[in-house]
């Protein structure tokens, strides 16, 4: 026989970005341990009472390797689970009855659109547009980096220095000499400083961003920043 | 106008006035090296000031020596006191630099942050913080405690100003230091300055290989915080043993 518990659900209500959002309490019946947290939604909107609308929410690929979904379970992005994107995230860490919050990733730089979508896409590409497009892709790629936004939402400081950073210390291989080098990452840096918040080296970011990227990658920023400070050319 | 509006008006005023200064300090990454270079001095200081207290178990000779030494080092060769100016001139402008990025940051952070909205509910289970966790998250609450801890511990042992200070005696380091942790709320005081000592230098380090770059790998990364960890506890514990000997008569 299947398991199926009910949890109940506060789920942020937002109709509009400008409009004013609130929990709304619902109870999720049929939930399995294997239910992800999006599934968790999908069983939400198919039992919402007559005449509301369906929850939105950010949805992808919905195996992890997208980085389109997200939100915020408990106030930690992603979910409970270390490591895992929203769609990967079981709800087996609650028992039947337990009561579950379920919110849009929450930083300044991530306007909420509506209930559980945010914009995450404008800031995080203002950063990749610093280091001139295609270079800035590639570099996050070859970090790894899947762009999900998790780590700026999970940070208290509101701080995106994990993506900057998983940036940084793959783009300087993509450059074509010293001069570019400097150049794009001094963009990157200044860039990520007026859209992102300074980091505290917390590591919150390192618990939830799905990718696993490592907290040594926080210190390319610096190293970047004090080399494109120093006088001597390399060639 | 009530005086609710007048209120409200000056205080959106102030804080635009602070938000301004804020956005004309230097770019964060800069913050970040002065906070890493001023933390890095405060921290050799607590090093080398434990050492020196320590020598309060080779008895009041010893100590008073000490003291006495600390005064006229460098002299006759440079004017009494040059190189004591010196070093206190050097704490007190990484105390200007330290506590001027730290609110700068601290405004840049909270302008980038929005907390989620829930209201506070226990951790999912296997996310419950440890000490270390919960320490490394209290910078703000330590480093208060610590600036005011070191307010107090200058008025009461280097000024000698009532009411920090007990009976003060101008050159009698030893007694002065004995007759003021004698005082049970001192001692007190002077222990808990200790454990933010401890969790204040074990995050610093760990953000100075951050915000120099040097942390670039994890086993230089995971040495650092270690060291930290070492280094603030063994500073933390040296100086704690102080006042506890004093309240057990071991010292008098």
């Amino acid at each position: 026989m299947k398991i199926t518990n009910t949890l109940t659900v506060d789920v942020w209500r937002q109709s509009a970005a400008q409009a004013q959002g609130r929990f709304v309490t619902y109870d999720v019946t049929g939930v399995s341990p294997e239910t992800t947290v999006l599934e968790l939604l999908d069983l939400l909107n198919a039992q919402l009472p007559e005449g509301e609308a369906p929850v939105k929410f950010d949805d992808g690929c919905r195996e992890g390797n997208c980085g389109k979904c997200g939100v915020m379970v408990d106030g930690v992005a992603h979910g409970p689970e270390y490591n895992k994107a929203s769609c990967q995230q079981h709800v087996r860490a609650f028992r039947n009855g337990d009561r579950v919050q379920l919110e849009p990733l929450r930083a300044q730089s991530f306007p909420v659109l509506a209930d559980l979508t945010v914009d995450k896409k404008k800031a995080l590409r203002t950063v990749v547009k610093a280091a001139r497009g295609p270079a800035g892709m590639k570099a996050l790629t070859n970090a790894g980096c899947i762009s999900c936004g998790a780590c700026v939402a999970a940070c208290p400081n509101g701080s995106g220095q994990l993506f900057v950073g998983s940036l940084l210390t793959e783009l300087p291989p993509l450059m074509k000499d010293d001069d570019e080098r400097r150049e794009r990452t001094a963009q990157v840096i200044s860039t990520a400083d007026e859209t992102f918040g300074p980091c505290s080296t917390l590591g919150d970011c390192t618990e939830v961003c799905p990718a696993g990227l490592p907290l040594e990658n926080l210190s390319a920023v610096a190293r970047e920043h004090l080399r494109n400070q120093g006088k001597t050319r390399h060639t | 106008m009530t005086s609710s509006d007048i209120a409200g008006d000056s205080l959106s005023a102030v804080l635009r006035l602070a938000e301004q200064a804020v956005s004309r300090m230097p770019a964060t990454p800069e913050l970040k090296l002065a906070m890493a270079s001023s933390g890095t001095i405060f921290s050799a200081f607590t090093v080398a000031h434990m050492m020196g207290n320590l020598q309060v178990y080779m008895g009041q000779q010893k100590f008073d020596d000490y003291a006495h030494f600390l005064r006229t080092v460098g002299s006759p060769v440079l004017p009494r006191g040059t190189v004591l100016w010196f070093f206190r001139l050097g704490l007190l402008a990484s105390t200007v630099a330290h506590l001027s990025c730290a609110a700068a940051l601290t405004v840049r952070a909270q302008q980038s942050a929005s907390r989620p909205r829930a209201q506070k509910r226990t951790r999912p289970r296997g996310r419950r913080r440890g000490v270390w966790e919960v320490a490394k998250r209290s910078m703000r609450s330590t480093g208060t405690v610590l600036g005011l801890f070191a307010a107090h511990h200058l008025a009461d042992l280097t000024l000698g100003i009532r009411p920090a200070a007990a009976e003060h005696t101008p050159g009698a380091a030893y007694q002065n230091l004995v007759t003021s942790l004698q005082r049970p709320p001192v001692a007190a005081l002077y222990l808990a300055a200790m454990v933010a000592l401890a969790a204040h230098t074990a995050q610093g380090i760990t953000q100075v290989g951050n915000d120099t770059g040097l942390a670039a790998d994890r086993r230089t990364r995971q040495r650092l915080a270690l060291a930290g960890r070492v280094i603030g506890t063994g500073v933390a514990l040296g100086n704690a043993s102080i006042p506890v000997a004093v309240q057990l008569r071991l010292v008098r």
